[in-house]
Formats: C-alpha cells, structure tokens, sequence
C-alpha cells in the first residue's frame, strides 16, 4: 500500500513538473507559423502600402528602438521612408515572455515619440498615430501605425495566432 | 493500518498542495507578470544607459575607406527634413549610412534645450534612449557633428531669438566636446507657395546669413546648402519638394541624393 502510495505521488510529481515547464511561454501561436517576413509579404498583397523602408538587420532594431538582438527571434519591420507620412509596421517574435516585454517597452517609446513630434506639425499623422497602438500577445509583439492598421493586424493574426 | 491512512492523508495533501503551487507559477497573465517585466525592463534600461559609453566607443574605430572613415564617426543631428536624409541613407547604401542619426520631428535651436523630461519637448532618441542634443557627441563617440536646424525656430521665435538659441547649443555642444569638429548647416528653402507670415524664404535667408556669421564667431564650420536647392527665385525646386500639398519643406529621393553627396565632399 504504501509503495503504491510513494508511486503515485512520484508521478503525480512529475507530471505537474512537465506540464509547469511546458506552459512557460503560455502562447497561442500557431505551431507552424510562417516567419514575419513572409507575414509582411501577405499584407504587401492585401494592402496598399505608401514606400517603406526595410530594417534588414536585427542591430537596426537597436538604433531605431533600443531593442536588443538577444531578445529577438525573428522580426520585420519597415518604416515610411517619406520621412513625413508616419506609416511603420514592426513584428517581433521574440525569444521569451520577459524579452517580449522589453520589446513592448521600446515599441511603446518609440510610439510615445512618434506621437509628441507629430503633434505640433503633422495633425494628419498624428491622428493616424493616436488611433493606433502596441501590442502584445505572448511572445510576439507588434506595432502598426497606418490608415488600413485594423486590416494589417487581422492578416498578421491570421497568420500567426490560433 | 491507522497509521498507513494518516500517511496518505498527509502525502494526499502535500500533492494538492505542491499542484496548486505549480499551476501558479504557471499563471502567465498579465497581473502576475508586469511586476516582473517592468523590474526585468529598468534593469535593462540601466544596463543600456550603463553601456552606452562603450557601445560608442566601439563605434569610433575608423574602418573602410578615407572618405567612409568621417561618416563612420560623425553623428548627425537635425528635424524632420534630415528624417528623411537618414531613410534615404539606410535604403541607398551611402556612406553616410554609417553615421549616427539624432533626426526628430519639430526639433529646433531653442527647443533642442530644454530639460530631457519637458513633457512638451521632442528629443532625439538614441538607441532607444532619449538623449539630449548638447551631449550627441559624448552619447555617440563621434568625432563630427553635423547639425541642421532653425526651420522650427524661425517662425516661432523669430530671427534674432533662433539665433541666440542656436549660439548657446553650439557653445553647449563645444563645451561637452571641444574635440568634436561642428559642421552647422543652413536652413533649406521652402516651396513657392508655401510662405508664411514669419517662416518663409525671406526670413531664412537672413537666419541663414546671421547664422553663417555665428559660425565664423564660434570657430565652427557652415555648410550652404540653400542654394543647393533653391530655384532661380530663391524658393525649394518644385523636383525636391516631398510634400507640396502639405508644408513645402520636406525632401524627395534627388533632393537626399544632391544633400548626401554634397555632405561628401564637404565634410572632411
């Protein structure tokens, strides 16, 4: 009896561990996701874009965000290359829940900046920047300032979330 | 056998116990991760601010060609008009990509100084980081500062103020940096129809004409580049004029194409 007991507690142990460490990053992205870049290709398709500027490289983030390559897994990111219009789209899978949270707090600056310097000279875009925002949704975070941002972010969570 | 039941009872509970633990650790929601995110996120605001230095110096050993070399380790200051210049740099591959770019909508002479935490005020962000413009060249580690500025202060505070704010930024950035070499370049014109009661071509030109003395009087270099854009009747090219439906003031493609090269030539 209680060797069954000792058993039964063991496993039961166990199990909890496993499911603990399993749900560590809590996500409902789709398994098979397909990477930022290919997400960005789909919207391209949908959606009329003003010229944007690529962000090729992970340190690009950094210069334009402050966000650190070591928190990124996979990212896009294009800003309207105009240096008026406002547009900026930005996807960032990021490699955990706290790193996720880093991103969001530089996405969220970078937001709070576009905003104040539009303010005072731009009323258009900055409308356009007030009706948009950041979010997060598990490890993936996103930006989407752009007239068509409610589209943009439906064919992103499409794409990506379950 | 009393025994044996009080064994499992206790073991029973311990389970329930360590179960309920563990599914609460779990518990990612939001309430129960922004304590830790926004700790996990001032650490790590501190550490970026603590490396900035040496990220910086990093950044100012000379590589890649002689001309390459000055725009490797220059940091290029100015409004929403060298916005633009720095995404035509990024996508056209010029040297000038390398350079450290503090480019902020509505920032100007005056405003450039006030306190990093005015709630009013647009300073550049480097890195992420707000930073202030006095200090560009200490932040970056940059050996030239190249600065435009003044389409923002013109019609707000007129020409004599802008000039008296652009006076005590350069002496401020000298201060901070008395290695540095400052490239100050003028302000750019406006389209045609674009005028206005204070801010139009007439007034930039005598901004510009006292800001070329100023520079003579703080021993800095002036870069001219109104005629560079301007029509045979003083105003911005209709070809360089980025926005001609909304201020008159922004750049095309060929306007960062002429600006780019022309930073070549004359930065050294």
């Amino acid at each position: 009896m209680m060797k069954k007991i000792f058993l039964l507690f063991a496993v039961f142990v166990f199990s909890a561990s496993v499911l603990c460490g399993c749900g560590q990053s809590n996500q409902n992205n789709k398994a098979d996701a397909p990477p930022l870049k290919e997400v960005y290709t789909i919207i391209q398709n949908e959606v009329t874009l003003p010229d944007m500027l690529e962000l090729k490289e992970k340190s690009d983030l950094e210069d334009y965000y402050g966000i650190k390559e070591d928190d990124v897994t996979d990212f896009y990111a294009a800003i309207d290359s105009s240096g008026v219009g406002q547009d900026e789209i930005v996807f960032v899978m990021a490699k955990d829940d706290a790193s996720a949270g880093r991103v969001e707090e530089c996405l969220n600056s970078r937001y709070d900046s576009k905003l104040k310097q539009n303010e005072s000279y731009n009323p258009k875009e900055a409308a356009k920047i007030k009706k948009c925002s950041v979010k997060k949704n598990g490890n993936y975070v996103s930006m989407v300032i752009s007239d068509d941002a409610e589209k943009i972010e439906q064919i992103y969570s499409n794409s990506v979330f379950v | 056998m009393n025994l044996q039941k009080r064994i499992s009872a206790f073991l029973l509970t311990v389970v329930l116990i360590i179960s309920v633990i563990l599914t609460g650790c779990n518990n990612n929601s939001t309430a129960t991760q922004k304590p830790t995110q926004a700790s996990q996120q001032t650490e790590t605001h501190k550490a970026t601010e603590a490396t900035t230095t040496t990220e910086a110096v990093i950044q100012t050993e000379p590589v890649g060609t002689s001309d390459s070399k000055v725009f490797d380790n220059a940091v290029i200051v100015g409004d929403s008009i060298t916005l633009k210049l720095d995404y035509y740099c990024q996508a056209n591959e010029t040297p000038l990509k390398n350079s450290v770019f503090l480019p902020s909508g509505s920032l100007g002479w005056t405003n450039a100084q006030w306190d990093i935490d005015n709630e009013a005020a647009v300073h550049p962000t480097y890195k992420g980081s707000t930073v202030l413009v006095e200090n560009c060249a200490e932040i970056t580690g940059a050996k030239y500062v190249i600065i435009m500025l003044g389409m923002n202060d013109i019609g707000l505070y007129g020409i004599d103020d802008s000039i008296s704010s652009a006076k005590s930024l350069i002496e401020k950035i000298k201060a901070n940096s008395p290695e540095v070499k400052i490239y100050v370049e003028s302000v750019t014109p406006i389209l045609a129809g674009m005028q206005r009661e204070n801010l139009n071509n007439e007034n930039v030109r005598a901004f510009n004409e006292k800001l070329s003395d100023l520079t003579k009087e703080l021993n800095v270099e002036y870069l001219d580049l109104y005629p560079l854009f301007a029509d045979e009747n003083g105003n911005l090219r209709d070809e360089y004029c980025g926005d001609p439906q909304a201020m008159g003031i922004h750049f095309t493609d060929a306007a960062c194409e002429l600006w780019a090269d022309y930073l070549q030539k004359n930065v050294k």
